[in-house]
């Protein structure tokens, strides 16, 4: 079985990647346009630096080649979201190709391109199949990634576009939420042809849908049919995949190069362009660099690349394992209510290394850590965490099995959390229950 | 022309021909291919470029405005509460 996905992603700019139209959401239909994204004859394009500046940083996140020169070209298709009948994308320069993206750092997955191109407006259907069309969302700034067939399972490509939208997000600075979101083709093949099903969204419906597809095909062949080339789509409802039309073929769709926009020449941006580490080669680093477990790192990168970050100065000015200690329990515990404050991390970590050096207690350096981070009085997080260890010191009392248990299960800790929950309401978050159970159960040990 | 080649252009243009259409544009997109023949004899294009007129690293800047009132953009269009009406579909 062979898969490979076309993946869109909506780049955060802040107007359209032809015209200065916002990418914000808007009111009403149609209130976000201009003659140029609605296609109007005699109107022209102009392109967007910043969706170029996107563009290579998400190219050089896939290890792609860039060449100096690229350019656009228009895709001659008929369908009411894309008014002029050509979509301007990129044909045969794209932005990069011939990449490569390791899933999990270890399996190599092959980027066959990455390009740039418009999105088309949204079109929805009426009663009696009449068409409304919105055009606002016409002409947003879109990345297109390919990848060769190179996946092998539905569940692979659903770990693979996990991480990669993990990524993506971090390299970029996407934002996780609105209209802004990430649109998967999804091509399987399980014999000669494939079929491509187009638009599925969210990582659970790409390998729903691929599974579909896997066992639609599978039975064809079996009972001695042929698989027919064509597009289909996804009906997250009842988890099946629809015939939508019978796939164009490439010379269908009259790629002619775009005169408007011209050539552009990208080698000084290109090289004037450096791009965060990425989640996943963080967490490989962190690995290697500092000999911590693969599940530790992955955990602290996932929470926020700022407390692998704050790890970092940690281990550097501590050790790595009163590092580890505190980023994965205080640290990740109060990090929620820590991002809303806008204050810098220096204090926290100046609070470890008083610790460390001996001039403070672990409670001490706890409840400040805590008042600090949650932007309340050292004395109200005082009496809040002497109210919950006295909760959860009377529940250890009577069930004394815990303790044991949890020399052996991790899990055992879990009955503690469940009634301290439903004792107290949801007064205390989670984390701090998990850390003060922790704390109290070790202290038993 | 061959007249699959036709039916299949028509389709992708989602044009409906009768019979006689595709009789007659077989013969008509014969005669106007063959007259594209005479760039055959024109000169290979030198270099890289996508217009006959250089047009070489425009870009703009992004920072959003509206300059145009969308209703006047509108105004000439069939729409309903906002939406452009466009056709039916299959």
């Amino acid at each position: 079985m062979k898969i490979g996905l076309e993946v869109h992603v909506q780049l955060p700019t802040e107007s359209k990647m032809f015209c200065s139209c916002p990418t914000t959401d808007a009111e009403a239909p149609n209130t976000h346009v201009c003659p140029t994204c609605l296609g109007m004859p005699g109107s022209r394009p102009v392109l967007n630096k910043q969706a170029v500046i996107y563009g290579i940083m998400l190219a050089k996140m896939l290890n792609c080649s860039i060449d100096d020169t690229t350019w656009f070209s228009r895709k001659t298709y008929f369908y009411p979201d894309m008014s002029k009948s050509v979509q301007i994308t990129q044909y045969d320069h794209p932005i990069g190709g011939a990449g490569m993206y390791y899933l999990n750092g270890k399996t190599p997955i092959r980027i066959t391109r990455i390009h740039l191109e418009e999105d088309p407006g949204k079109t929805k259907r009426v009663g009696d199949l009449s068409s409304l069309v919105d055009y606002n969302r016409s002409g947003i700034p879109l990345a297109e990634i390919v990848t060769e067939p190179d996946l092998k399972t539905p569940a692979q490509a659903r770990e693979f576009l996990g991480q990669l939208i993990a990524d993506i997000r971090h390299v970029i600075d996407l934002p996780g939420d609105g209209e802004r979101s990430i649109r998967c083709d999804c091509n399987l093949s399980v014999g000669v042809e494939r079929c491509e099903v187009k638009n599925v969204t969210g990582l659970k419906n790409v390998e729903r849908a691929l599974t579909f597809e896997m066992i639609r095909q599978t039975k064809i062949l079996k009972s001695g049919g042929k698989i027919v080339r064509e597009t289909r789509r996804f009906d997250e409802e009842r988890g099946v995949t629809i015939s939508v039309r019978k796939k164009e073929l490439e010379s269908d769709y009259g790629y002619i190069d775009e005169p408007d926009l011209g050539i552009f020449h990208i080698k000084n941006m290109v090289d004037s362009i450096h791009i965060k580490e990425s989640p996943l080669n963080m967490t490989l680093r962190l690995v290697k660099q500092y000999g911590i477990d693969e599940n530790t790192a992955r955990q602290l990168v996932s929470t926020s690349t700022k407390i692998a970050e704050i790890f970092e100065e940690l281990a550097k000015t501590t050790d790595v394992q009163t590092a580890i200690s505190w980023t994965t329990g205080m640290i990740s515990a109060n990090w929620k209510a820590f991002e809303m404050r806008d204050e810098s991390h220096e204090h926290i970590i100046e609070l470890v290394k008083t610790f460390k050096d001996g001039n403070m207690t672990d409670t001490e350096c706890n409840l400040e850590l805590k008042s600090f981070m949650t932007g309340t009085s050292v004395e109200s997080v005082k009496n809040a965490s002497a109210d919950l260890e006295v909760i959860i010191n009377k529940f250890l009392d009577g069930n004394p099995e815990i303790v044991e248990d949890s020399r052996k299960n991790d899990k055992a800790a879990n009955r503690v959390i469940g009634h301290v929950m439903k004792e107290t309401g949801g007064s205390y978050s989670s984390a701090d229950i998990v850390a003060a159970t922790k704390k109290l159960i070790s202290a038993r040990f | 022309m061959d007249r699959d080649i036709i039916e299949r252009v028509a389709r992708a243009a989602h044009l409906a021909l009768t019979e006689e259409e595709l009789t007659r544009y077989s013969k008509d997109l014969d005669d106007i291919l063959d007259y594209f023949k005479v760039l055959d004899e024109a000169p290979d294009c030198e270099g890289i470029g996508v217009n006959p007129i250089e047009v070489a690293d425009i870009l703009r800047e992004d920072e959003p405005h509206m300059d145009i009132d969308t209703d006047r953009l509108l105004r000439d269009m069939k729409t309903y509460e906002g939406y452009v009406r466009g056709p039916r579909l299959s």
